[in-house]
Parts: structure tokens; C-alpha cells; sequence
């Protein structure tokens, strides 16, 4: 800075290393840094196209029976119904026609002619195939999954189920076998072949309790009071069954054990007592409650101990629903900006925000089992119809699933979070459907009387 | 200070002043700044930061079934094979026709064509060595099965890759590796990575699947360099735990996968 010159270099020099400076960010904000080494890139290879999460081609043949005992044979015909509907219901098959099969239907491994399940018209990926017996007057089935397109290690299942020579267990039989194949190709997830639906039925006057099998079988009476039953919720473990019931004539909170088929004590609080919701854990049960003049969340213990309020408006607070990943949020319905919307807090009442912003009135709540998506009935306009909604959580992002097909209500998540069952008025009366959680592939439950208030056993 | 001393050091004859080009350059810079802004304006400026709750009255209602994290299937997309392979095609390449050529003209050539001298050029300073190729090594181009099998998925979020085992395991139990591979990709989502974003390096993911199905030793084997698509990768494993149990006929008692994410929208 002494001489004339030096100073000038200096100043050129410092708007120089700004410059510099300015480059190096730019650089790295581009670039971006790389604090691990590229040493892994060096051994990998890449081999092959990619094609998308397709749903897998399978075959399923028609497990013959080996006699002609005609016990056995009705049983065989009820087994591979049932196990075609299972997988077709799974989601994640396409099933081949069974007109495009090979005349030869293999029921050992020795039978199975590769080529011809592997190439057209069939081309299947997976082979489902087996046999049916009577052995000590037990049913025998015998059931195999093989991958027809890998001749040199084909098996993937070999399973050998011994049961009750009658209906439920060929039934119990073909839903464990669907449920294997599922777990095994759908990358772990469980099957729902063995889940149950409990649902709201008017079929004999009144509305009770109802409970089904997850297609639609075997529906049977859990109450039978001749009053108003409403709301089931299965606990997480299905071993209980809570729901809403005027039979003492003020709504309460009932709790019924499907193993001992008896209520379980829950206090009786004055007012309005609806929608139970257990808890992930099973140890507390948030509900509705009108304790302190108008309808609040509020949640105890599973026996009634520890009575907790969680929020404080005016307005309605009602449907509760836990988070069922981590327990630690609850989704509820409040009319506190003037219409039933959907909001979310804490399990302990804090952090609350609301979910669906888009005006209309959204209600019914269900959370799905990975906790990143909520169904919901929603009514986007005043004059239009509720149809079912699914919002992914963290980016707010609404598909709506049912279209133009009546009145779609009471959303709720099979365990494996890949469909739904619902009540819709699409077939003229109320009834419980089912269909994928992409909306496709919609099917009906009941039909006798009127159901509705569908909740799916975890 | 910089200032006075500037003031005092610059004569005014015989040097240049530097003062005019240095604001000739600064103005350009300014210039350049407000394009660059305007444009990252109008080209990144749509995407939706922030809280989702706060949005106004107003809500995107997707009509389509498109949701990504619902562990279905999605439709088959086909990306082009990055190796080439014996394999005929679809469609038989027709034989390019034969132009008429009676009318064509010669090239008339030079009489005195002169040839360039060849000159031979001999390095004697660098003797080449003579590389003995190790006994295991394979010829290039001649390769065979590569020792890691992969397969690759393309999700809503980019395309993902799967190695998985040692030798054997992925021709052997090629079922299994898919199963695993549309778990993944499944819980691989759009939502969790900035929309600002683009595309990302290449990330990957290490991890064990133990026998009964569960996922341990996750670890970032190579970061993608961008940390929203590193959580991304690593999330997307971890929501797959558990997988299914291991094959009933495989001996050993885990099985190391190496997952790769390549982000693009």
C-alpha cells in the first residue's frame, strides 16, 4: 500500500478473490459435497431393463381331489374359489385365465411341464398347483408355488395343511395358502385372506353389531339388543370389539371380548358417549364424550381409569382415530370453523392443526396401518354427494378414489394398507363394498338388508 | 481507508483508471444476477414450499388414482436396456436399397498426386511392458454372468436398483429379489425429496435382511451428495422392514442388498 502501484494491485487483486469466492459457491451449491468416496460405484454392475412394480403373472390350477368321495369333492370346489378370489383380491396378481391352460394339470412338482406354463398363451410367472385328499378322515391339502420361469429352482412354496374335513377349514385352508403366496411375492407385507370386518347391520329391524369374513362370508350377529349399535372399532390385537350402543338407553361406550364372547367393564358416563378408538398399543381407548356439557375427545385407560380431555372448544370434537405406526397422534372431526373437518394433535391434546383445508365437510377419519395416509369421506360442495378420499400426510395431497357411484362413506385400511371397505349406496341400497386403495377394482359385500359402518381387524 | 489510499495512488496521466471498466463490470454482474433470478423465477419458482395445511381454500384433488406409497402395483414403464445383448429385436432390419448409380460422375484424380513421405516415428525412450493378466481375469467384451445380478425399477421418484447376496442368490431366487425391490421402490416417495429438485447422483443403500424378514445395518453406502434424497433412500429401506422371510431352501442366515436411487423427475 506504500507505492502507487502496489495499492492498485491490491484492489484488483480483492475484487479478484470476490470473484473467485463468488464462483467456488456457485460451484458447490451445484456440485454439492460429497463427503463419501465413489470406492462402491467401481464393483457394481448394472444388468438389465427396468420394468415397474407390475402386478406378477400367476397361474392358478384347479387342485384336483384324489378320490371320488363327494365330501371331498365339494370341499375341493369350495377351496379353489376361494383361492382364486383370494389372490385375485390381493392386489398385487394377474391371474391367467384358466381357458389358456395346458390340458395336463400338474398336482406334484414331477408333472410340471416348464415350457408350456412359461411360454404362450399362458406365460406365467408364478404357478400355483396341488392336490386334495382324505387321509384319518382329515382334509388334506397338499399346495405348491412354483416360478416356472427359473426351471433350475422352481419351488417357492411346498406346503402340506391337514384340517377338519369341512367347509370353514377348507375355507381356512385356501385363505392360509393366499396369505402365504402374498407374503412371500408382495415383498412381506401380511395377507388380509384371514381378516375380519365387523360392520353395522339393519337386517333384522334394528341396528346391531355384525362380524364377516374380509370376502364377505360368514356374517353373524355380535349383539343382538334389539336397540341402536353403532361404531365398532377392533382392538389391535382383534381380541376385543369396542362400540356405541343406546341399549341402556343414554350412548355408551361398550367393550366386547370375542374370546370369552362377554362385555368388559367400561364406566358409564352421563351424555353423549360415542366412537371408541383403541389405541396402536391397546391399553387406552380415546372416545366422544359430552362429560362436560358438549361433545369432546377425551381418553382413558382400556379399564376407564385415568380419564383425560383432550380438547377444549365449543364445538362438536367427535371420530377419533390413533396414529396406528407410532401412537403418538390422534385425527379427529371437529365443527370448529363452521363445517366437520378433520383435524390432527397429539395423543396428549398439543400441536393440533387442521388436515383437509379445502372447504365442503370431511369426516370419518381412518388412518392407514404405515401412517402416511388418512381416507375420509368428503362433501367438497354443498349441493354434491360424499364419496371417499385418500390425503397422503406430509405432502397434503388428495386422489379421490370413488366416482359418480352414490353416496361413499366410512373408509377404513385393510392391515396390509393396499385396500379399503367402505358403505356406498351404488347398488340402491347402503352395503358394504371393498375395492383397492387406488379405487380400481370395487366389490360388494353384503347384500341383505342395509350395512354400513364397515371397520377392518387389524 | 482502501478508499483514500485509492484516491492518493492513482495518478492521473499515464495509467489507465481501472475505476470505469470495474463498474462496466459490475453493471454486467447486476445484469446477469436479475436474468438469473428471473429465470430460476419462472423455471423452479412453482413448486410448493412450506406447510401444507396453509394453503388457502383452495386444494389440487388428484382425479387420477395416483398414489405413491400405496403398496400396489403401478403400471409397467419400460426404460431402454443400457447393455447391449445378442438378443434379435422385435422388427427385422430391412436392407438399405442400392441407389441407382448410372449417372453418377467421377471424381476426376489429380495426374501428379503427390504422396506425403511416411515418416516412422520410434519412441525409444518408453520400453512397453508386457501386462500378464492375472488368471482369474475376464477378456473384455467377453464377460459372462456378473457376479452381482441386479434389477432395476423405475418408481414416481426416479429409478432404484437392487443387488443383492453373493453369487447365486438372485438367479436362483429371482422371486425374492423382485418382491424386495417393489417393497422398496414402493416406499420410495416424490413427496419427501425438495420440489425444487430435479435430479440427484446416484445414492447407495446397504443393508442385511436377516432370515424371519427384518431389514438391519442400514447404512448410506454412497451418498447421493444431496441429503433429501440420502434421508429419502434410507427412509424408503427403513418403512420396508419387515420384508418377507428369507426362501425356506436358502442356508444362510442373512443376506446383504446393495440398493441404488436415482433421482429424477
Amino acid at each position: 500500500m506504500k507505492s502507487p502501484n502496489s495499492a492498485k494491485i491490491g484492489s484488483t487483486r480483492r475484487v479478484s478473490l470476490v470473484l473467485a469466492a463468488l464462483l467456488g459457491t456457485a460451484l458447490a451449491v451445484l456440485g454439492g459435497p460429497s463427503p463419501f468416496s465413489s470406492r462402491a460405484s467401481a464393483q457394481q454392475i448394472t444388468v438389465g431393463t427396468s420394468s415397474g412394480a407390475q402386478r406378477i403373472k400367476m397361474a392358478v390350477t384347479e387342485f384336483q381331489g384324489q378320490s371320488t368321495d363327494a365330501r371331498l369333492t365339494t370341499l375341493t370346489q369350495e377351496f379353489n374359489s376361494v383361492l382364486w378370489n383370494d389372490l385375485d383380491n390381493a392386489g398385487i396378481f394377474d391371474l391367467v385365465n384358466r381357458s389358456f391352460y395346458p390340458l395336463k394339470v400338474p398336482i406334484a412338482p414331477g408333472d410340471v411341464a416348464f415350457d408350456q406354463w412359461a411360454n404362450a398363451p399362458v406365460s406365467t410367472q408364478m404357478l400355483a398347483f396341488g392336490k386334495t385328499e382324505i387321509l384319518n378322515s382329515n382334509l388334506v391339502v397338499t399346495a405348491y408355488l412354483y416360478d416356472v420361469k427359473n426351471p433350475s429352482n422352481p419351488g417357492v412354496l411346498a406346503k402340506r395343511y391337514v384340517a377338519t374335513l369341512d367347509e370353514i377349514s377348507a375355507r381356512q385352508i385356501a385363505h392360509t395358502f393366499a396369505n402365504e403366496i402374498v407374503q412371500a411375492l408382495g415383498g412381506g407385507l401380511p395377507g388380509i385372506a384371514l381378516t375380519k370386518v365387523a360392520f353395522v347391520s339393519k337386517r333384522t329391524g334394528h341396528p346391531e353389531i355384525y362380524v364377516m369374513d374380509y370376502d364377505g362370508f360368514n356374517q353373524h350377529p355380535i349383539t343382538s339388543y334389539g336397540s341402536l349399535s353403532l361404531t365398532p372399532r377392533w382392538s389391535s390385537d382383534n381380541n376385543k370389539l369396542a362400540f356405541t350402543s343406546y341399549v341402556n338407553g343414554n350412548p355408551e361406550i361398550l367393550i366386547y371380548s370375542m374370546l370369552s364372547h362377554r362385555l368388559l367393564p367400561f364406566p358409564k358416563y352421563p351424555g353423549l358417549n360415542v366412537t371408541p378408538a383403541w389405541s396402536p398399543d391397546g391399553k387406552k381407548i380415546a372416545f366422544c364424550s359430552s362429560l362436560s356439557g358438549d361433545p369432546e375427545i377425551y381418553v382413558s385407560n382400556a379399564d376407564g381409569s385415568g380419564l383425560q380431555r383432550l380438547t377444549f372448544t365449543p364445538s362438536v370434537d367427535i371420530s377419533p382415530v390413533w396414529n396406528p405406526k407410532t401412537g403418538n397422534e390422534i385425527a379427529f372431526v371437529s365443527d370448529r370453523s363452521g363445517s366437520p373437518q378433520i383435524y390432527i394433535m397429539n395423543s396428549d391434546g398439543s400441536n393440533l392443526r387442521r388436515l383437509v383445508t379445502g372447504g365442503g365437510d370431511a369426516s370419518e377419519p381412518s388412518w392407514s396401518p404405515d401412517g402416511q395416509f388418512m381416507a375420509f369421506e368428503w362433501r367438497v360442495t354443498e349441493t354434491g354427494t360424499y364419496d371417499v378420499y385418500v390425503i397422503d400426510i406430509a405432502s397434503g395431497q388428495i386422489t379421490q378414489l370413488t366416482h359418480d357411484a352414490g353416496r361413499n362413506e366410512h373408509p377404513t385400511w385393510s392391515p396390509d394398507g393396499r385396500h379399503l371397505v367402505f358403505e356406498s349406496t351404488r347398488d340402491g341400497s347402503r352395503q358394504i363394498w371393498m375395492m383397492l386403495a387406488n379405487g380400481t377394482n370395487p366389490k360388494q359385500l353384503t347384500t341383505q338388508g342395509e350395512n354400513w359402518n364397515p371397520n377392518w381387524s387389524n | 481507508m482502501s478508499v483514500r489510499t485509492f484516491a492518493y495512488a492513482l495518478p492521473t496521466e499515464g495509467r489507465e483508471s481501472l475505476r470505469g471498466p470495474l463498474f462496466v463490470s459490475i453493471g454486467l454482474h447486476a445484469v446477469m444476477s436479475v436474468l438469473m433470478l428471473t429465470y430460476g423465477l419462472l423455471r423452479f419458482g412453482r413448486g410448493e414450499w412450506g406447510n401444507p395445511w396453509e394453503r388457502g381454500s383452495s386444494m389440487r384433488v388428484h382425479a387420477v388414482s395416483s398414489l405413491p406409497g400405496v403398496p400396489l402395483p403401478t403400471p409397467l414403464q419400460v426404460t431402454p436396456n443400457t447393455v447391449a445383448n445378442e438378443n434379435p429385436g422385435l422388427y427385422q432390419s430391412q436392407p438399405i436399397p442400392s441407389l441407382p448409380l448410372d449417372n453418377a460422375e467421377e471424381i476426376p484424380k489429380f495426374k501428379d498426386e503427390v504422396k506425403p513421405e511416411q515418416s516412422k516415428r520410434v519412441n525409444t525412450r518408453i520400453q512397453k511392458q508386457q501386462l500378464t493378466p492375472p488368471p482369474n481375469a475376464v477378456p473384455y467384451g467377453e464377460n459372462g454372468q456378473p457376479a452381482m445380478s441386479y434389477s432395476q425399477a423405475q418408481t414416481a421418484a426416479g429409478e432404484a436398483g437392487i443387488s443383492i447376496g453373493e453369487g447365486d442368490f438372485g438367479s436362483r431366487y429371482g422371486w425374492y429379489v423382485a418382491a424386495v425391490r417393489s417393497r422398496v421402490s414402493s416406499n420410495w416417495l416424490l413427496s419427501t425429496i425438495s420440489p425444487t429438485l430435479m435430479s440427484a447422483p446416484r445414492a447407495h443403500v446397504n443393508f442385511d435382511i436377516q432370515r424371519d424378514g427384518t431389514i438391519t445395518g442400514i447404512r448410506l453406502a454412497q451418498s447421493s451428495g444431496i441429503p433429501d434424497v440420502d434421508r429419502s433412500a434410507l427412509r424408503a429401506v427403513e418403512a420396508s422392514s419387515p420384508l418377507g422371510p428369507l426362501p425356506a431352501d436358502y442356508s444362510g442366515s442373512s443376506v446383504s442388498v446393495s440398493f441404488y436411487f436415482d433421482f429424477h423427475r
